[in-house]
C-alpha cells in the first residue's frame, strides 16, 4: 500500500490472490476508494478472460458424470411439480444439448460414417429433423432450412421445440400429432415429446456407437416415462401386426433405474382386464433399447415365463415401436 | 470489486437454489469447458482436471447460495474456484513435480489443436503471448501456480517490488489492449 493507503502496484497481485498477507486491507481500502475499486474490477475482470481463454471441451463422458454426481449429493427438486410443459421441455432440451455436444466435435469425414440403421451420421440427423418436424409443424413452427448445416437446422427446430412446449403448456400439449414411426399413429403432443426425447437419445446412442464411446442412460425418470408412453401404445400395435391376444394381459417386470412392474393388455380390450398369462422380467433400460430396435429381437436379455408365444409377440412388437 | 450484477448469473443462482436439473446441465454446458480448462492448464493432468471439474459443479450444486452475483460474475468465480482447486492439487504433488511444470509453462501458453477456437480465445491468448517475458512469467507464476508475489520475486530472484509491479503493470497492459480490441465485460468465449 502507498502512503495515502492506495492498492496500486498490490491490485495485480490482489486479484490473483498472490499477497494473502495484504489481502484484507487492500479489500477494506477499496471498500472506501473508488479509484482503487475501479481499478480492481478492471484487473479482476482481465484475470477472468485469461482464465476463459484456456478453455477447452471437456471429454464427452464428463457431463453425465458431473450431473450424476451432483443430483446423488442433492436430488432435483421434483420438476415433476413444475408445470408439464417445462418438464417435458427440460428433458428433451437435455438430450437434444447431448446430441449437438457430440455432433459439434465432429471432423468433417465422420459424418459420412454409418451410425445406427442410417448410412451416415448426416442422414441420421437429417431423419431426426425430418421427426422433429411432424412436432413443430403441429405446435405452429416453422423453422426453415435457411443454411446448409444439417446441424444447425436440426439444432434451431429443437431448441424452438423445447421453447414454445414449455411455454405454452396446455392446451398446446393436447394438440393431435402423428407420432414418428411406421405406423400412422395420432397422440397428444404431450406423448409426441416424450417421443422427441427418446429418439434424440437413442441417435446419441449410435453416434456414441460409431465413435467407440461408452452409451449413456437418461435420467430414471426419463426411462419411465419411456416406458409408459409405448405400453400405452402396445395394444394396438399388437392388434395391427395381428399378434394380439384377446383377453389375455402380461405383467412386465422392469428392474433398474425408471423400473417397476406393469400389467399390459396383449389387446385392445377397452375397459376388460385380461388373465395375465406371461412375465417378462429384464432391465428398464434395456427395454427402451428394445422398443427403439436397437436390440436384435432374438436376444432382448428377458425372462420369460408363463405363455412363452404371447411373451414373444410382445417382444417382437416392442421392437418396432422405434422411429426409424 | 461489486459491479451490477447479470441477470443471467442472478436467474442462474435462483435456478440452482430451487433445485432445477436443467439449470445445472445449463451451467456445466456454458462453463464446463472453462473450468475443465483451467483445472488442466494448471495440473497438467487430465485425471485430476476432471475430478476438479467435477467437484467444482457438485459443490455450486449443493451449495449454490455461496455464489455472490454482486461480487463477481458466475464465470469469474469458477475460474478462481477452478484455479484454487488446481493449485491445491498441484501443491500436495512434490516440490519438484511443481518447479517442472512451472518450467513447462513459463514457455508460454500451450495452445492445443482441440482448445476451443474463437476468435476471444485467440485474442487473449496471443496478448499474452505478447507480453515481455518477465511479465509474462510473473503472471504465470502468480495465476497458475499460485505463488504469491513474495514467492514470485524468490523464483525470479527480483525484489518483491518488482514482483509486484510485474504482476499489476502486465494485467493493466493486457487490459488496455483487450479493450482496444472492442473487450467488455459481455465479451463472448464461444
Amino acid at each position: 500500500m502507498t502512503d495515502e493507503g492506495h492498492a496500486d502496484d498490490l491490485a495485480g497481485p490482489y486479484v490473483v490472490e498472490a499477497c494473502p498477507q495484504e489481502a484484507r486491507s487492500v479489500a477494506d481500502h477499496a471498500s472506501n476508494c473508488p479509484r482503487c475499486a475501479a481499478e480492481i474490477a478492471e484487473l479482476s475482470q482481465v484475470v477472468e478472460w485469461i482464465g476463459a481463454s484456456t478453455a477447452k471441451a471437456p471429454p464427452p463422458g464428463l457431463r453425465s458424470r458431473v450431473l450424476s454426481a451432483a443430483l446423488a449429493t442433492r436430488p432435483a427438486s421434483h420438476a415433476r411439480d413444475a408445470p408439464e410443459g417445462r418438464w417435458l421441455g427440460s428433458v428433451y432440451r437435455i438430450q437434444v444439448a447431448e446430441l449437438d455436444q457430440l455432433l459439434s466435435g465432429l471432423p468433417q469425414p465422420h459424418w459420412q460414417l454409418a451410425a445406427g440403421p442410417h448410412r451416415s451420421i448426416h442422414d441420421l440427423v437429417a431423419h431426426l429433423r425430418g421427426n422433429d418436424q411432424l412436432v413443430a409443424t403441429a405446435a405452429g413452427l416453422d423453422i426453415g432450412t435457411s443454411t446448409l448445416d444439417i446441424r444447425l437446422n436440426w439444432h434451431r427446430q429443437a431448441l424452438a421445440i423445447a421453447d414454445v412446449v414449455a411455454r405454452d403448456g396446455s392446451p398446446l400439449l393436447d394438440r393431435p400429432v402423428r407420432l414418428a414411426g411406421r405406423r400412422a399413429v395420432q397422440r397428444p403432443l404431450r406423448e409426441a415429446m416424450i417421443q422427441r426425447s427418446f429418439e434424440t437419445w437413442i441417435h446419441a446412442e449410435d453416434v456414441r456407437a460409431t465413435l467407440d464411446l461408452p452409451p449413456q442412460t437418461p435420467s430414471a425418470q426419463q426411462v419411465a416415462d419411456i416406458v409408459d408412453f409405448a405400453l400405452r401404445l402396445l395394444p394396438t400395435a399388437l392388434e395391427a401386426s395381428g399378434r394380439a391376444h384377446p383377453a389375455k394381459a402380461l405383467r412386465m417386470v422392469l428392474t433398474g433405474d425408471g423400473g417397476g412392474i406393469r400389467l399390459v393388455e396383449l389387446s385392445p380390450t377397452g375397459r376388460r382386464a385380461g388373465t395375465v398369462v406371461a412375465e417378462i422380467r429384464m432391465p428398464a433400460e434395456r427395454f427402451c433399447r428394445l422398443l427403439a430396435g436397437r436390440l436384435g429381437a432374438s436376444s432382448p436379455g428377458a425372462e420369460i415365463s408363463g405363455e412363452r408365444g404371447a411373451a414373444n409377440d410382445f417382444l417382437t412388437v416392442a421392437a418396432t415401436m422405434g422411429c426409424d | 470489486m461489486p459491479g451490477v450484477p447479470d441477470d443471467n448469473d442472478i436467474r442462474t443462482r435462483e435456478g440452482l437454489i430451487a433445485g432445477s436439473e436443467q439449470t445445472l446441465s445449463e451451467v456445466y454446458d456454458a462453463y464446463g469447458p472453462v473450468v475443465y480448462g483451467i483445472a488442466l492448464q494448471v495440473t497438467n493432468d487430465r485425471g485430476a482436471a476432471e475430478d476438479i471439474t467435477q467437484d467444482v459443479f457438485v459443490d455450486l450444486w449443493r451449495r449454490p447460495d455461496r455464489f455472490d452475483p454482486t461480487r463477481a460474475p458466475l464465470r469469474g468465480w469458477l475460474c478462481m474456484i477452478a484455479r484454487r482447486r488446481g493449485i491445491d492439487w498441484v501443491r500436495r504433488r512434490c516440490a519438484q513435480e511443481r518447479a517442472r511444470l512451472a518450467a513447462m509453462q513459463l514457455a508460454s501458453l500451450p495452445v492445443e489443436d482441440d482448445m476451443l477456437a474463437s476468435t476471444a480465445y485467440k485474442q487473449v491468448r496471443r496478448a499474452v503471448a505478447d507480453l515481455p517475458t518477465p511479465h509474462r512469467q510473473a503472471v504465470f507464476l502468480a495465476y497458475y501456480n499460485g505463488l504469491t508475489y513474495r514467492e514470485v520475486a524468490l523464483a525470479l530472484n527480483i525484489p518483491e517490488g518488482t514482483a509486484k509491479w510485474r504482476l499489476s503493470s502486465a494485467l493493466r497492459r493486457l487490459g488496455a489492449q483487450l479493450r482496444a480490441e472492442g473487450f467488455d465485460e459481455d465479451v463472448a468465449f464461444r
